[in-house]
């Protein structure tokens, strides 16, 4: 039972955690949160519809569709989010994008809840077929998901009294958690043999093992990777530092002018 | 010597050919030259037969793991940073390596008890 309530807990809190911080921006540029809940309920849909075609999906490109499936929603995912994050860090730009940024959180939620939606409906599935264990996996699916989404809900409420902090804070865990998907997305590239892959550029695995609960929990909110290839580590300093570099740059700009 | 005009670009349009022809043969030969080994694995019952699978270090590998059970399975493996979800009596191919020595263990996620296995990369 265990086993099930991790598996589903980890893809739930991914999900649940950015859905979470996109309705804390919401609430903080009072963008109409409708379209979200939509889009909540068309991401569940389109869950079921992708775990549904999963083998046919699989079989496409020479076997690597399901890689291209994950790397497109992956890549599109994190620079969707990169996308928010500039349009809140420029100051003057904000004004006039309230209806760009519902379309981008919905369009990050549909997305979000397909991909981790997926794997728990496929792992659901096997269950199913699996007369043994299937009680247990049901209770357990059960609770992973409820504690995912409690998560998810507690982040929203702590993140939301803290305001601007909150803000802030939701600035930076959604630019790591951007980068984490983007370095997951190299991680298919090479899984599919579409990039070469690399040898690990170290090994933290005696520091924090991926593995530990607090490893699983760092992978699910800043993308923790204990032995990372070159290439994935440059892509995620690259997503990091970005956005920081210009956090940086526009509030000294706007603290001069002022 | 000055060229005209059209000269230049007969002669751009030349070159551009030479170096796509590069290309392509370039392309292949890399291709021909990493040629690379194919291990072919099951899974029956939850189980991974075999359980271990030995390959020298330094080597790409195309892992083809058949599920032979109704269930789906997802192959993880935390070492090797590999997840690929295997349907119900489907394969999945996936590519690992080149790899230093050292063993590297993998897992069906979804029944953890029994499908566990290891690459012995020598």
């Amino acid at each position: 039972m265990l086993d099930a309530v991790i598996i589903v807990l980890r893809e739930t809190l991914e999900a649940s955690l950015l859905v979470s911080f996109l309705f804390v921006y919401s609430n903080h540029f009072s963008v109409n949160k409708k379209w979200m809940f939509l889009a909540l309920v068309s991401g569940i849909a389109f869950a079921v519809l992708v775990a549904l075609q999963l083998s046919e999906i699989s079989d496409l490109y020479d076997g690597t569709g399901q890689e291209v499936l994950f790397i497109t929603v992956l890549l599109a995912l994190s620079l969707l989010i990169q996308w928010i994050n500039f349009i809140v860090i420029m100051p003057n730009y904000l004004k006039s994008n309230q209806q760009l940024l519902k379309i981008l959180f919905s369009s990050i939620i549909v997305l979000a809840i397909s991909l981790e939606g997926a794997e728990i409906i496929v792992f659901f599935q096997s269950s199913l077929a699996n007369d043994n264990h299937f009680h247990a996996n049901l209770l357990g699916s059960i609770l992973g998901l409820g504690i995912g989404i409690s998560a998810g809900a507690v982040s929203y409420y702590l993140l939301n009294q803290l305001a601007n902090t909150g803000v802030i804070i939701c600035l930076f865990l959604l630019v790591v958690v951007s980068a984490g998907m983007a370095s997951q997305a190299v991680s298919y590239l090479m899984q599919a043999d579409f990039i070469e892959s690399g040898y690990p550029v170290w090994n933290t695995n005696t520091l924090i093992d991926e593995r530990s609960v607090i490893g699983q929990l760092l992978y699910a909110l800043i993308g923790y990777e204990a032995t990372p290839s070159f290439t994935q580590v440059i892509v995620y300093f690259s997503y990091v530092l970005i956005p920081s570099a210009s956090f940086i740059y526009f509030k000294i700009f706007s603290v001069r002018k002022n | 010597m000055v060229l005209s005009k059209t000269g230049s670009s007969v002669k751009a349009k030349r070159l551009f050919l030479i170096h796509l022809t590069m290309l392509v043969i370039g392309i292949f030969s890399v291709d021909a030259s990493a040629k690379r080994l194919t291990i072919e694995i099951e899974i029956k019952n939850h189980f991974f037969i075999p359980d271990k699978i030995e390959i020298p270090a330094n080597t790409k590998i195309k892992l083809i793991v058949h599920n032979r059970d109704s269930s789906s399975e997802e192959f993880e493996s935390y070492e090797l940073n590999r997840e690929k979800l295997i349907m119900g009596e489907r394969k999945a191919n996936i590519f690992i390596g080149p790899l230093a020595a050292g063993e590297y263990p993998f897992f069906g996620e979804f029944n953890q008890k029994t499908a566990q296995g290891w690459i012995i990369v020598k």
